[in-house]
């Protein structure tokens, strides 16, 4: 974002974060500002799997889901690209092993597929089933 | 705010960090979930790159179906093969299977290490699929698929297991009495693998009968090895091929059943190679005696067992003359121009059984790197007389 605007000396409005998240943000900054950068490549082996997310990160990612959905969209928005990581590992820790209708329940969501849709996508889902 | 909300990408990006189980359960969640993990081919795509190599299969400008790729690797390597005994490996799954085995034993990335630790992401998976209860390696076939079967096995020589005491009658017949390229130059997969499993057999068993004085010549990162970078990479009209070689060979004498011990007091053969033309070579080298090698000839075999990539397979023949003797040497270099397995014979003998029978026998060479020489390691070799 600083790359984006230059040098400027005024206040830079951040108007989809607010004070309570953006607190959060830099306290997250703050604990990890001497961490070495983060590899570019996507592909290696050397991503993290979701279960790999630190204790001081497991601690601060527990707080209610609308802090935490809040937290992930400031640091898309920020581009804190570790923090996203890490925001949604947890989002996946909380989905993994889950029925689709424990997901719905974790998540508060409506299930909107008919009968039918649901059985095409079990159909194409026979994939990763174990037989 | 709920999750449903978010942009698709950074549910692309919780999508990424799922199995594949819980990946087809948040498709059953809602419409909006199913839109951006079904047929987004970044999330399919980052899902493969996490498991497997780069496939080499992809046509560099045209769309890749990484879904597809990604659930046919899946379903066939995690959930078919393990409950697969490729008894004929002709059934329908059998064959698929086989396929993309194949598919992913190309896209490997072999890589060169002292300790012969399996690094690439499709080593990993291939060496996972490794069986305890196998007596002859990964997978055993026999009917239409057999060459596949055998061309996978030969590929995966060294994650092959020890042939037991059972097996090695038949592997021995075929060995010495089976020209490992046909008359018309194609590769008889049966006939190479037999020998993989032989010489793996005489590499690893620490006894008497077997190469263990040629491996005590040897340092570990000289030791038969995976080929570097991809197959794909060793496609092409021209053969570049390395010139260092060590190897190593075994006498079927006339009339007399082919015995264990064939090997065990044997020379470690070192040679080396340089091309003179794009498809000719020459070379020198020394096991009892010096040598040297002429009328090297490399050309692409006409036969590959899904005919999908010509060519990797490669026809080598050259003559192996000390001072008075001559020797014929023809055989397959295997696609990652890594090792060569065939038979030496008399000259003009290839037409004659009964005397192919008697004079000739296997041979194995392995490409090692640039430098190395066992010249000074062996004072029975002629680089010391």
């Amino acid at each position: 974002m600083l790359e984006d605007v230059g040098e400027v000396t005024e206040a830079i409005p951040i108007p989809n974060v607010n004070e309570n998240v953006l607190k959060k943000v830099i306290e997250w900054c703050e604990h990890h500002k001497g961490d070495p950068p983060a590899q570019a490549d996507d592909d290696s082996d050397s991503r993290k799997k979701s279960s790999d997310i630190d204790e001081w990160d497991q601690k601060f990612m527990q707080v209610d889901q609308e802090m935490l959905f809040e937290i992930i969209l400031a640091a898309n928005y920020l581009d804190i690209k570790p923090l996203l990581d890490v925001g949604c590992k947890t989002v996946a820790n909380m989905i993994k092993g889950k029925s689709p209708e424990e997901i719905r329940k974790t998540f508060n969501i409506q299930n909107d597929f008919t009968p039918d849709e649901e059985e095409q996508i079990r159909r194409e889902n026979e994939w990763a089933e174990d037989r | 705010m709920t999750l449903l909300f978010f942009p698709p990408e950074i549910l692309k990006l919780i999508a990424g960090e799922l199995s594949d189980i819980d990946l087809c359960n948040l498709c059953l969640v809602c419409h909006i979930f199913n839109s951006v993990v079904r047929d987004d081919q970044v999330v399919w795509r980052a899902k493969l790159l996490s498991i497997y190599d780069e496939p080499s299969s992809k046509v560099p400008g045209e769309p890749y179906d990484w879904k597809g790729a990604y659930q046919l690797r899946q379903k066939t390597i995690l959930r078919g093969v393990p409950r697969m005994e490729f008894g004929t490996g002709n059934l329908s799954e059998e064959a698929e299977a086989l396929e993309v085995i194949w598919d992913i034993l190309h896209d490997a990335r072999g890589c060169k290490s002292e300790t012969k630790e399996i690094t690439g992401k499709n080593f990993k998976i291939l060496n996972s699929l490794k069986r305890p209860d196998r007596t002859l390696g990964l997978l055993e076939g026999r009917g239409n698929n057999y060459a596949l079967v055998a061309a996978v096995n030969v590929l995966m020589t060294p994650l092959l297991q020890l042939p037991e005491e059972k097996d090695l009658y038949n592997l021995h017949t075929m060995v010495y009495s089976t020209p490992a390229v046909s008359f018309d130059g194609y590769p008889q997969f049966q006939v190479i693998e037999a020998l993989a499993k032989y010489f793996i057999y005489h590499i690893h068993k620490d006894s008497g009968s077997s190469m263990l004085y040629q491996k005590r010549l040897m340092q570990p990162h000289e030791y038969p090895s995976w080929w570097e970078g991809k197959l794909s990479d060793y496609m092409g009209p021209r053969h570049k091929i390395p010139s260092k070689w060590y190897g190593a060979y075994a006498y079927a004498q006339r009339n007399i059943r082919p015995q264990l011990h064939d090997l065990s007091d044997g020379p470690l053969v070192d040679m080396t190679l340089y091309m003179t033309s794009h498809n000719e070579f020459q070379g020198s080298g020394c096991d009892i005696q010096t040598f040297t090698i002429t009328h090297g000839k490399i050309s692409s075999t006409k036969l590959d067992p899904t005919l999908r990539y010509n060519g990797v397979w490669k026809h080598i023949e050259f003559q192996k003359s000390y001072h008075s003797h001559q020797w014929t040497y023809e055989g397959v270099m295997l696609p990652g121009n890594n090792m060569i397995l065939g038979h030496w014979r008399r000259p003009g003998t290839l037409n004659s059984p009964e005397n192919f029978r008697g004079n000739n026998g296997p041979f194995v060479l392995w490409s090692v790197p640039e430098g190395s020489t066992i010249a000074g390691r062996d004072d029975r070799l002629g680089f010391s007389r």
